[in-house]
């Protein structure tokens, strides 16, 4: 079978944490403070307790078939036909975050730090780092996450301090933002989406096993989720919700207000190595998950010859749409909705069945 | 008026018998083989083999009308006895010459060659280049080394006298004496001069020649025994029947008595000869600790690591690698420490090298290294005994080859070889210190130049106005783009570094500054490069010669000027590209089954003295990944005397 | 072979990377930094763009007219105008004389003329914020009269580069209190916000001399003058005829009208930035009129309350913490002693409310604009955004009932611990 590697809970838990936080570089905040105002900070903690609820929904299925990943479990539950359709989702969910992210991200970092370079040269070396990533194993992408959670982290939180200076408490409130409803419904909906439940799922043998699958989840969501709130709170304290839903990069704008004196302004350079760092390795995880979720659904003995034509796949949708605004919409509208199948839905319906079955059997003989 | 034949012989080609000299022709070995001629090479391969002095070999046939006797004999002396290894060069040299005068030299010389087309006969030779033929030099050792002492002396003598290519050998002695037993034994003792000690050997035969009367040897097989026990007063002696024995050891140092009417010999430890003195490193150097090194010979460094560690649990394991020359390899471990799984894989790359001559650690280290492609170095060496005993005693395995000073230590994690023992002596807080700004002297080795370069030319807005413009100002009068400068100051300090190892000593440094400064002075004056690209490359200079391990610094050379071609293309995004793929790669790396970025790639435990170096008295277990036998060094509390009834006073 | 095969990718790697240039790579000295940006109103179209660029090698003290700044044609700074109807298009208008790429990276003062300011700044503010090179980091400055003048009359004396000028005047502002300092960013929030206006400082080219200056303040009124200065009223003699001091009053994105160096004071105070400068008050028990000059700390921020009832009229309640440090005391009173102390504060205390509530009187009758920031609190009262947004912050504001409390504590008295006035030499 394939042979994966493994690592432990600690590298599990930054390296999932890492994967959730690389949306907060991206356009993606500014969607949040769209729809909930002021309390943009709060979509993410009612999110948290959406993603800590999958985390545990998906921890009972894997309990219950110890050794394997989601695909297999998937695959005996519903039968090989249906469950080669939800494994197919769950590899084209992969295939479409990663797509997302190459081309956000390679925005991004045009917008960023080299507005002159065309895409398609920085979505190749995104995409060239992701396949070295993937090529190498989980097991080496899981050792660089804790090597350089330390910078990545650390310096997000660098970011957070230094725009203290600058933070104004009352741009806090109202408090509710545009009230109780929108932020916890369809704020919780949406920062709910963003997480990647079912890429723990298929790493679980990786990471030590279904036993430790909670556990590690848990953490991962609560560091993830609890530093994406705290930057939000920072970025609405920093800068009027008024003015915040007209930025592209919010997270670009708020390194860009550090001024710490004569000395210290102007950082963000520094910044964009962080999210090169963070993107690239999203995006050989995704990679790495959807070629990994197909050989598992293929049956196929080693998952490696697939990143090539994968990497390539993701390259040339990533180049599909004409520009910035609707590639953001094709996410706003379609990724995140769709998300949600794989991550929720899935794993909900699998339970169901599951039970259904066993109920059957014992009304059976 | 010049006649014709002499103006035609004038413009026609003479050959310059005297300009040309020497060539080297190519031996049978070398020469392509023919259909037919792989037999009749063979046949002479074995005519080789069996090391007959004259060489009436293919080469010698080859020479038929060839150049001159003067040549001839050269050939013929080259390959005699020191044998197949300059035979060996001889050919590889002919080879060369091979390439260049091939159809010159072929047209005539070759007799068994139909072919005279030259392309064709490299074709050939490319092609049977690849065809497994078997060294000579391991069947010359079999061969010639294979058989048995025999009883007659004469029989003995003619063996010694054909091995080693006496009398031509002036190397080798032959010393005939009798022992004055009653009856007297003739026998004769082969040594090589230079290698043995001479007073040595004058007690050795004296013991024999003079006091050995009275004794009556029971005749035949026992004079050997009788010899070893009774008459030779060395400390080491061995007998033997084996003739390979007997020629390794007299080879090395020892030498071989022969005895008339004994199918043994006995080999005595007598050896002796000029060999540097245990003088302080040359290389590693530290301000406390222990100030000596290890030398050239393996029984001084093994000595050396022996008198640190007095235990009866070390091991030294003796390993001999080389088909035609054999060099010693010491494995030394501790019994009770190191894990049996590290020591048997050392042991079995060590046995898997297969290579003709070893001369130094370091290319053994090439040998049995894990990942030989990879920039990073995977294992330690060093010349200091004080810290080859550290890592002993934390389980590792050391390595030491006869004839380098440098002993290897396996394996080795990164953190390990940015560490040096002066952090260990001295106290905990002045260790951290020092490992930090080495932590940061590291990064700095190898990013400065293309952080500047990215900074200076995608990211103006990251450096403070008045900086960007002074540097602005001053890059007016370059002439050259950013990146041309960079690689020319960078080219300039690599030149500097490589030519000062070589200008001779009092010179060196005096040189190696004035040149920098002069360089770097006159550059600027010159306006062909601005002031702070100069203190930016002398920084980066500096940062790695603090890194304290050799091959880690030209690791990050290298990397420096990966660095500045992204960093000149990409910006920053270029410098993350380079990290991230220089993480992986660092991370893929193992040493003898340890991740070579252990503790913190794989979370181990975390150690006590990785970065941040914690008192010695919480260094309580010894390093993880290694797995050793027993993982504690130090109970829970080291300082007993804290206590207030502790400790003992006697 | 491995070897190969890394041979060959790293040959690819690089022929791709180098043979299709290095995109965006911009040698120093191809670009031209632009230092200040002055907007004015055009004589033929709308916009008079004036642009200070960066002389480098006068800087770096390389060039030809040595390190000196003074020159008028090498100087550090190189003035050039232009009409226009745009803004960041025009930009490659100049750079067919300056021969190089202009760049917005280190602009750290964007200057717009009062004349502009009054028509509404929106449409010349949102194009630039979208540019990526702007700095959100640089200074708002408006100036009275044109910007064209301002820039081209500012000659810094004692620094040597230009934006080292902007820089310092952010940071003094912490010094004295006398304007208001604030960063584009925060401007461009402060002119979209529900809760509260924005001020920007006001700079000017020193018009009045010694002659037409008005008079300074007679000893025993306690403000510098007997009115407030604005920037180019005061009255200095040598030096760099450029000054800054007061501010502008915006309400949404025009300017209404001018605020005074004292008054920015009591803003600065009101909002609880004010961090120190050297004030005085009359000497409340000298015979003649005498003055007391204080050095005056903030001790803590200054507390807002708010109360909203239920048919909408807004209470505010405004505590200010203030501690001033005796520094010079002209009777020779010994204002030291106990009691006398608790009288200097008293007098100091009703001063400056009485200065603050004037402003605010000024604020909600004349320019009819917050711009001390109440909104901001009064936004607690709200959970949710839409009532907040409909409940119109800005057009009740003239209504509110405002209350100032000073209360100052001197902690301190300088290295005269007793003063013992001078007997002799009447």
């Amino acid at each position: 079978m394939i042979r994966e590697g493994t690592f432990g809970p600690a590298e599990a838990v930054i390296l999932l944490a890492i994967s959730n936080i690389a949306r907060f570089f991206l356009p993606y905040p500014r969607n949040l403070v769209e729809i909930a105002g002021s309390a943009a900070w709060m979509t993410l903690l009612g999110g948290l307790v959406l993603a800590l609820a999958g985390i545990y929904v998906m921890s009972v299925i894997l309990n219950k078939y110890p050794g394997k990943t989601i695909i297999e479990i998937t695959e005996e539950v519903f039968g090989p036909a249906v469950g080669m359709l939800f494994n197919l989702v769950t590899v084209s969910f992969f295939l479409a975050v990663g797509t997302l992210f190459t081309r956000e991200f390679s925005e991004a970092m045009i917008i960023a730090a080299l507005p002159e370079t065309p895409v398609s040269v920085i979505s190749v070396a995104f995409l060239a780092m992701g396949l070295a990533g993937a090529y190498l194993g989980i097991e080496i992408l899981a050792r660089t996450s804790r090597l350089s959670y330390l910078y990545v982290l650390g310096g997000i939180v660098l970011i957070l301090l230094a725009i203290i200076p600058q933070c104004n408490p009352d741009n806090l409130f109202p408090l509710f933002g545009k009230g109780p409803l929108p932020v916890f419904g369809a704020g919780s909906l949406s920062a709910a989406a963003i997480t990647e439940v079912i890429l723990a799922a298929v790493l679980v043998q990786a990471m030590g096993g279904a036993k430790q699958f909670r556990s590690i989840g848990f953490r991962a969501m609560l560091i993830a989720y609890g530093l994406g709130a705290a930057f939000l709170a920072t970025l609405t304290m920093a800068i009027n919700y008024h003015s915040l839903t007209e930025f592209t990069l919010p997270f670009y704008k708020l390194s860009r207000l550090i001024y710490l004196g004569r000395f210290f302004q102007r950082v963000e350079a520094v910044f964009v190595i962080i999210w090169s760092v963070v993107g690239a390795l999203k995006i050989a995880l995704t990679l790495y998950g959807a070629a990994v979720s197909l050989a598992r659904l293929l049956k196929l003995p080693d998952y490696r010859p697939l990143i090539w034509p994968l990497g390539l796949l993701m390259f040339m949708v990533s180049l599909l749409p004409p520009d910035l605004p609707s590639m953001i919409r094709i996410d706003l509208d379609f990724l995140r909705p769709f998300a949600l199948l794989p991550n929720y839905v899935l794993p909900v319906l699998v339970l169901i069945i599951f039970q259904l079955r066993r109920w059957v059997r014992r009304a059976g003989p | 008026m010049i006649k014709l034949k002499e103006l035609l012989k004038m413009v026609s080609y003479q050959e310059n018998l005297d300009r040309e000299g020497f060539i080297l022709k190519e031996t049978k070995d070398d020469q392509p083989g023919i259909g037919k001629g792989s037999q009749v090479q063979a046949g002479i391969n074995n005519e080789q083999k069996t090391g007959e002095g004259k060489q009436t070999t293919g080469a010698d046939a080859q020479q038929g009308n060839a150049q001159a006797g003067q040549q001839l004999e050269k050939v013929e002396q080259k390959s005699g006895k020191p044998g197949q290894k300059t035979g060996k060069s001889d050919q590889q040299a002919g080879k060369a010459e091979q390439q260049h005068g091939q159809d010159r030299e072929q047209e005539g010389a070759d007799k068994g060659d139909g072919e005279t087309s030259g392309w064709n006969k490299k074709l050939r030779s490319r092609r049977t280049f690849r065809k497994p033929i078997p060294s000579s030099g391991n069947n010359a050792h079999k061969a010639g080394g294979d058989g048995q002492v025999s009883p007659l002396l004469k029989e003995n003598r003619d063996v010694i006298t054909r091995l080693y290519g006496l009398p031509q050998n002036k190397d080798i002695v032959v010393r005939d004496f009798t022992i004055n037993t009653v009856p007297p034994v003739r026998s004769f003792a082969v040594f090589i001069d230079g290698l043995t000690d001479s007073i040595l050997q004058n007690l050795l035969l004296q013991a024999v020649m003079a006091f050995a009367g009275g004794t009556s040897p029971s005749g035949g097989e026992k004079i050997a025994d009788l010899v070893k026990d009774s008459l030779l007063p060395s400390n080491q002696i061995e007998a033997t029947s084996s003739l390979r024995k007997l020629l390794d050891g007299v080879n090395y140092g020892e030498t071989a008595f022969f005895f008339e009417g004994c199918g043994k010999a006995l080999l005595v430890e007598t050896r002796g000869w000029e060999r540097r003195s245990v003088d302080r490193p040359e290389s590693e150097q530290t301000i406390h600790g222990p100030q000596e090194a290890f030398t050239e010979n393996l029984r001084v460094n093994t000595a050396l690591l022996r008198k640190m560690m007095k235990t009866e649990q070390l091991s030294t394991e003796m390993l001999t690698v080389g088909s035609r020359i054999k060099t010693y390899i010491a494995v030394m471990y501790l019994r009770d420490l190191a894990n049996p799984a590290l020591v048997d894989e050392v042991k079995r790359r060590i046995k898997g090298v297969k290579v003709d001559y070893l001369q130094d650690s370091g290319i053994l280290a090439q040998f049995i290294e894990d990942n030989p492609y990879n920039l990073n170095p995977t294992f330690l060496s060093t010349e200091r005994p004080d810290r080859v005993a550290s890592k002993i005693i934390e389980g590792k395995v050391a390595i030491l080859v006869d004839g380098s000073p440098f002993a290897l230590v396996v394996p080795s994690t990164m953190y390990e070889q940015l560490h040096t023992g002066e952090e260990t002596y001295i106290r905990w807080q002045f260790g951290t210190y020092i490992r930090y700004l080495r932590a940061f002297a590291f990064l700095i080795s190898f990013l400065l130049p293309g952080l500047y370069l990215s900074l200076v030319l995608f990211h103006h807005e990251m450096l403070p106005t008045e900086l960007l413009l002074a540097i602005a100002g001053n890059r007016e009068r370059v002439p050259f783009p950013s990146i041309v400068e960079v690689l020319m100051m960078e080219f300039a300090l690599e030149f500097i570094r490589e030519a000062g190892l070589r200008v001779p000593g009092v010179m060196g440094t005096t040189i190696g500054i004035v040149g920098a400064l002069i360089l770097g002075q006159a550059a600027v004056e010159a306006n062909i490069v601005s002031p702070i690209l100069v203190i930016l490359v002398a920084i980066t200079g500096l940062a790695s010669f603090a890194i304290p391990y050799y091959s880690l610094a030209f690791t990050t050379r290298i990397y420096r000027f990966v660095y500045i071609a992204l960093g000149a293309t990409l910006g920053f995004f270029g410098i993350s590209i380079g990290l991230f793929i220089q993480v992986l790669l660092t991370a893929n790396l193992k040493s003898f089954g340890v991740p070579y970025l252990v503790p913190t790639a794989p979370r181990t435990a975390a150690g006590a003295d990785v970065v941040t170096r914690l008192p010695v008295f919480f260094h309580e277990s010894r390093p993880d990944y290694l797995n050793p036998q027993d993982i504690t060094r130090e109970p829970k509390v080291s300082r007993t005397w804290l206590k207030k009834d502790g400790g003992d006073l006697n | 072979m491995p070897v190969l095969r890394a041979l060959v990718f790293s040959l690819a790697a690089i022929i791709t990377l180098t043979t299709c240039g290095c995109w965006g790579a911009r040698e120093t000295d191809e670009v031209a930094y632009i230092l200040s940006l002055g907007f004015d109103r055009g004589k033929q179209s709308e916009l008079l763009l004036s642009v200070g660029i960066a002389n480098p090698m006068n800087i770096a003290g390389t060039g030809a007219g040595g390190g000196g700044s003074g020159d008028d044609e090498a100087g550090s700074t190189v003035i050039m105008g232009l009409e226009s109807n745009s803004i960041i298009p025009s930009l490659n208008l100049f750079d067919i004389s300056v021969d190089r790429r202009l760049s917005l990276l280190h602009t750290k003062a964007y200057i717009f003329s009062e004349e502009l300011a009054r028509e509404g700044l929106q449409k010349l503010l949102l194009p630039l914020i979208r540019y990526r090179e702007l700095r959100g980091t640089s200074l708002i400055l408006i100036s009275r009269g044109s910007a064209k003048d301002y820039m081209e009359n500012n000659k810094p004396l004692l620094e040597l580069s230009p934006t080292k000028q902007f820089e310092l005047i952010r940071a003094l502002t912490g010094n004295h209190g006398l304007y208001s300092s604030t960063l584009y960013q925060h401007f461009y929030d402060d002119l979209n916000s529900f809760a509260v206006d924005g001020t920007a400082p006001l700079v000017a080219i020193q018009e009045s001399d010694q002659e037409t200056a008005r008079a300074a303040a007679g000893v025993g009124v306690s403000n510098l003058t007997t009115e407030d200065y604005l920037a180019g009223e005061v009255p200095l003699t040598g030096g760099n005829p450029a000054q800054i001091i007061g501010n502008a009053v915006f309400r949404g994105d025009r300017m209404v009208g001018s605020i005074g160096g004292e008054e920015s004071r009591y803003l600065l105070m009101l909002q609880g930035r004010f961090r120190s400068g050297k004030l005085t008050v009359a000497d409340p028990l000298a015979g003649e009129p005498a003055l007391v000059g204080l050095e005056v700390r903030q001790a803590r921020r200054s507390k807002i309350k708010t109360r909203i009832d239920p048919e909408g009229k807004v209470a505010i309640d405004v505590d200010i913490y203030l501690e001033p440090e005796i520094i010079g005391i002209m009777s020779g009173i010994n204002y030291e002693s106990g009691e006398n102390k608790a009288v200097l504060e008293e007098a100091f205390s009703l001063e400056i409310q009485r200065g603050c509530q004037d402003l605010i009187r000024r604020t909600q009758e004349e320019f009819r604009s917050d711009i001390v920031g109440f909104g901001n609190k009064a936004k607690r009262h709200f959970w949710t955004t839409s009532p907040w947004e409909e409940f119109r912050w800005l057009e009740r504001y003239p209504d509110a009932e405002v209350n100032v409390t000073v209360h100052s504590r001197i902690r301190r008295t300088g290295l005269l611990l007793k003063t013992t006035p001078n007997k002799g030499g009447e």
